[in-house]
């Protein structure tokens, strides 16, 4: 007897999605990812603009990644134009990607995914018998806000960060009122992981999963990595970022509509638990202590487990925060100015890691300083190949449950990957490009 | 004095959620509004929506750009009171308004293949080329201050009040430099609507003109000081033409 | 005895009491006395004394007042200031009262006993505050600006015209009342005229600083006021402009600067004797309680003449350009008995379309484009 579980519009994650899944007795047929968001053809809309044109443009593909948009495009017309940055440029561009993390992951954990778990609709309707929790969230958030408005000027579409560097660097008043906010943040932060650990558990998956992350050597990081590092059952595979076509190519899979990104024939998660997977060597201490009380296990099994991975970043992101403003208060910061800026024909690529997972801007310009070709690859769209995997394999394990119970599971998982849909849409770009001749 | 409390519904078309963000970014002030309006539907943070309830005010972002925007915002205006478009996008149809006069459908086809054809895909528009709106919202992504100023004012029962004049205004207010006149930057400054207090210039970034333009736009003129800061009138005509189509010149003595 | 009363500050005053003010303030020069150059640094920290010391400092090239504190960030050899000193009296925003209903309204005075003395002041811009005094402390007393007058000590300082400044020829190069202090620079010394009771506080407060004035001081002070009147590069005649603004009423340069303008605004925030304000009220999120905020203004927005009912008496930004220039040139004159404009040339320096009021002054009067034999080139 055939079933379809159908989810029309997915509520609380940033974009129009929807899930459909059908199964014949407790055999799964097909599971969709639907993306219905519009297509706005941004790569094709920039091309002949020029170099200063450029972020302010691709930051509005998404809001909540924007600083990430932002920061990845101006590194790749850095490196398409052979422009060099200040290591205090450097700095505080980390500075401004940590605070758009623990931003998203605020959001994430506290309005998005925790209703799920406590049983409410939305933390609007959670607020009533645990304010604390939201006003927890909501302070979090608003640090990590805090930290994009000094570093960009403004949480959505940064403006102060440019081609080679910033407008301003923040003054020294601004970085003492951060410090403080971060020194807050801390007991925040481990309030948050006990939050965490008291929700319900989610084992809605029990499914090797492979995951890609840029590989930060140095320090858990989230920019200036040379390399995209694959994890899967205990091998790991490096591509330089030159190469992340061979990551993210696109093709038929049978049972479903979407191309998808699949790496050596297998689905493959970006995200936070991704990057636990491969930086996880970098954590701080309080970091790997939230790891052991949220009791999560790498290499996960559970997609759930991203909501966990979040947490334990956002600890480690406000403590790095933290050691940051820190430098920063004892170095000059007159060095961010962008020197004169020459163009010249290059292609440049650039791969971060966004809050969602890896992120790649590419680009090539002409001799004027204009784009001819502009790549962009999101990681929600990397992500659908591997979220149809745990559809499947949550609705497997969960054939015998009703369908208003399933579709709940349903929804959770594509919560906990925190899809951001509007940048995913590149997602049906890519198909053509997989057949061109 | 309303016995119950005004409903309200939030809702985004094609865009990047930006003004949506920005009204979840409100953390101090989140707890109060929803003491004072019931929130029946904001898909970005509560499922399990009213899709049939009457609505006093729906704010509703992003750029109709699919038969389904069309057919979601000719609902929403059925249910509401008072539609707020906001956002650049919603006002003018924002960044994928830049390709204004371009071939939409061949467009997609050339980025999607073949399959593009059977794609629900239509060039961006603003809410007011579909349905009437009753208040606008500008900014990309709106500010918070006239988010929360237009709810206390529609609440009132009064028109939100937003000003009309140019950034120049607010960087004068601020003492920025002036990047076009001083620098010879290619600063929107003087096209664009104020409301961001002059966020960018503060930082000594040209405005670039996300807010969108001022009611009067003088294009003839600002054509003439961009060209003669060494611009081609292609240049400023591309440029000018970012967050939306070209503004629409008003007759040179005339205002809007 | 001292004006300048610290702690509570009733906003409200009759208008009898601002004419007393403002006469007292104004007992035109008792005396003069001379500073020594080199002891500028010393009498900076008296000052503070008697208030938060502001002047004009350095920024990319440009200068703006704003708080010193420490002397050697202040440039006394200025041009001119991005914004003039009016921002101090009246602010480009602020809140007026607080209201509740039912319960009434709380006027708002936070920042209106703030003591300031601003230091290094230009003739033109203590000028515009004189008249600003007339709008101000007129028919319609402004509590707030009344205040900060009380509260805010003007110390002049002399300066060297560049080729945008015609405050010559608007009578405003030298002010005679207005200011607490006025230096003048004569080489080794600041000649300085006491010009109120306050100025005069000032000089005994720096004990031993201040020197009696020679015949020799006077002299040099002559001989470089009369080098500095050659240095203006613009001559502007003002005399009968008012007639002329009226007989050209219909002259086809307004159509030209109204394809011309594009109504920025900048203009007026800059000038020091635009004084335009909106104000509006802002309420809280689900209550009828609030605050009234005033906001700079001007005559060059198309909002500007809109009337309730939908009329505009300034449809055509030909009509508001024009209406801008008359009330500095001519409507001003009718109701105060002199121009408004008081030639500081900052309208002209920001004026992203180059609309120069030398020029249009010419253009009306049919002369050619005035300069004196020491222009520099523009």
């Amino acid at each position: 007897m055939t079933r379809t579980i159908r989810v029309e519009h997915l509520a609380r994650v940033e974009g129009h999605g929807g899930i459909t899944v059908t199964l014949d007795g407790e055999r799964v047929e097909s599971v969709h990812f639907d993306v219905i968001e519009g297509a706005r053809l941004l790569e094709r809309l920039v091309r002949s603009r020029r170099y200063d044109e450029i972020a302010p443009i691709v930051s509005r593909i998404c809001a909540i990644c924007s600083a990430a948009h932002s920061l990845t495009s101006l590194q790749a017309t850095e490196a398409a134009l052979g422009i060099e940055v200040s290591p205090t440029t450097r700095l505080l561009r980390d500075l401004m990607l940590r605070g758009e993390n623990i931003e998203s992951h605020a959001l994430h954990i506290f309005l998005l995914a925790a209703p799920d778990y406590l049983d409410y609709p939305s933390a609007i309707a959670m607020a009533g018998r645990h304010r604390d929790a939201v006003a927890l969230g909501l302070r979090l958030k608003r640090l990590g806000n805090m930290i994009q408005e000094v570093l960009g000027g403004r949480a959505i579409h940064p403006v102060n960060a440019v081609v080679g560097g910033f407008g301003h660097p923040p003054s020294t008043e601004e970085l003492v009122a951060l410090e403080d906010a971060l020194e807050s943040g801390v007991s925040d932060a481990l309030t948050a992981t006990e939050f965490v650990a008291s929700l319900p558990t989610a084992d809605f998956c029990d499914t090797e999963t492979t995951f890609a992350a840029l590989e930060t050597p140095e320090r858990y990081g989230y920019a200036d990595g040379k390399h995209i590092t694959v994890r899967r059952s205990g091998t790991a595979q490096r591509i330089p970022i030159a190469d992340y076509r061979s990551l993210t190519n696109e093709r038929v899979v049978p049972h479903s509509h979407a191309k998808h990104s699949l790496y050596d024939e297998q689905p493959f998660m970006v995200g936070a638990l991704a990057r636990l997977a491969v930086n996880g060597g970098g954590l701080t201490e309080a970091a790997r202590s939230v790891m052991r009380t949220l009791e999560l296990q790498l290499p996960s099994r559970n997609p759930m487990d991203n909501n966990k991975a979040q947490t334990v970043e956002l600890i480690l992101d406000i403590e790095l925060a933290l050691g940051i403003v820190r430098r920063l208060l004892s170095t000059d910061l007159h060095d961010t100015a962008p020197a004169p800026i020459v163009p010249r024909a290059g292609t440049g690529t650039a791969v971060t890691e966004a809050p969602r997972g890896l992120l790649v801007h590419s680009y090539t310009y002409d001799a004027d300083g204009r784009i001819a070709r502009a790549d962009v690859i999101t990681p929600t769209a990397m992500n659908a190949a591997s979220l149809e995997h745990h559809f499947q394999d949550a609705v497997t394990r969960g054939a015998a449950l009703d369908d208003a119970a399933l579709r709940k599971r349903l929804e959770m998982i594509a919560r906990a990957y925190d899809p951001c849909i509007s940048c995913s849409v590149h997602l049906i770009r890519r198909r053509f490009e997989g057949r061109r001749p | 004095m309303q016995a119950t409390k005004p409903t309200v519904g939030i809702f985004g078309l094609t865009g990047c959620a930006g003004d949506q963000l920005v009204i979840l970014n409100c953390e101090d002030e989140l707890l109060s509004l929803v003491d004072v309006v019931d929130i029946r539907d904001f898909l970005m943070a509560a499922s399990g929506g009213d899709e049939f309830s009457t609505l006093d005010i729906a704010f509703v972002e992003g750029a109709v750009m699919t038969r389904r925007d069309e057919e979601k915002l000719q609902r929403i205006r059925r249910r509401a009171k008072a539609l707020v478009a906001i956002g650049t996008c919603a006002l003018q149809g924002g960044v994928p308004a830049m390709a204004d006069g371009l071939d939409w459908p061949s467009a997609v086809r050339d980025v999607y293949g073949p399959e593009g054809d059977g794609f629900d895909a239509l060039p961006a528009r603003a809410l007011h080329e579909c349905v009437e709106v009753d208040f606008s919202l500008p900014g990309c992504p709106i500010e918070k201050h006239e988010f929360l100023g237009a709810v206390a004012d529609l609440l009132n029962g009064n028109p939100p009040q937003l000003p009309t004049y140019a950034v120049c205004t607010e960087c004068k207010m601020r003492e920025c430099d002036c990047l076009l006149v001083d620098q010879g930057r290619f600063c929107h400054g003087p096209l664009t609507r104020a409301g961001c207090r002059a966020r960018c210039p503060s930082y000594a970034v040209p405005c670039v003109g996300c807010r969108g333009p001022v009611p009067d736009p003088n294009l003839g003129s600002a054509m003439d000081v961009y060209t003669s800061k060494g611009w081609s009138p292609e240049e400023v005509v591309q440029r000018l033409r970012t967050f939306g189509p070209l503004p629409t010149p008003v007759p040179a003595g005339e205002a809007a | 005895m001292g004006h300048h009363h610290p702690g509570s500050v009733s906003p409200l005053r009759t208008l009898t009491a601002a004419v007393r003010h403002h006469r007292d303030r104004n007992v035109g020069p008792v005396k003069t006395v001379k500073l020594p150059r080199r002891k500028l640094d010393f009498f900076a920290s008296v000052l503070q004394r008697f208030g938060e010391l502001h002047a004009p400092v350095a920024r990319n090239g440009h200068f703006v007042f704003q708080r010193v504190r420490r002397w050697s960030e202040a440039r006394l050899e200025y041009t001119r200031t991005e914004l003039p000193p009016k921002k101090y009296f009246l602010p480009p925003r602020e809140t007026l009262f607080r209201f509740t209903p039912g319960k009434g309204y709380v006027p708002e005075s936070e920042d209106l006993d703030r003591r300031i003395v601003l230091l290094g002041v230009h003739a033109c811009d203590i000028y515009s505050l004189n008249i600003l005094d007339l709008v101000f402390n007129g028919k319609y007393p402004d509590p707030y600006y009344q205040t900060r007058r009380r509260n805010i000590a003007l110390i002049g300082v002399d300066c060297i015209p560049d080729q945008r400044c015609f405050c010559r020829s608007m009578r405003a190069d030298t002010v005679e009342q207005g200011f607490d202090l006025f230096f003048y620079d004569i080489g080794d010394y600041y000649l300085t005229l006491v010009g109120t009771a306050l100025g005069d506080d000032m000089v005994l407060a720096a004990g031993e600083l201040f020197e009696s004035v020679t015949p020799d001081d006077v002299a040099e002070y002559k001989r470089r006021s009369q080098e500095r009147h050659q240095r203006f590069q613009l001559d502007v005649e003002i005399r009968d402009l008012p007639e002329i603004f009226e007989m050209e009423y219909g002259s086809e340069i307004w159509e030209e600067l109204g394809a011309k303008c594009l109504s920025c605004g900048s203009c007026s925030m800059v000038c020091p004797t635009c004084y335009c304000y909106d104000v509006a009220d802002e309420t809280q999120l689900g209550s009828t309680a609030g605050r009234r905020v005033r906001t700079w203004d001007s005559c060059l927005f198309a909002t500007h003449a809109a009337v309730a009912g939908g009329e505009n008496f300034r449809h055509s930004r030909a009509s508001r350009v024009k209406f801008r220039f008359y009330h500095k040139q001519r409507g001003f004159v009718a109701e105060y008995g002199r121009p408004s404009c008081v030639g500081c040339g900052r309208c002209s320096a920001v004026c992203p379309v180059g609309i120069d009021i030398i020029e249009v002054i010419n253009r009306l009067r049919g002369v050619e484009y005035a300069e004196t034999e020491h222009a520099a080139t523009r």
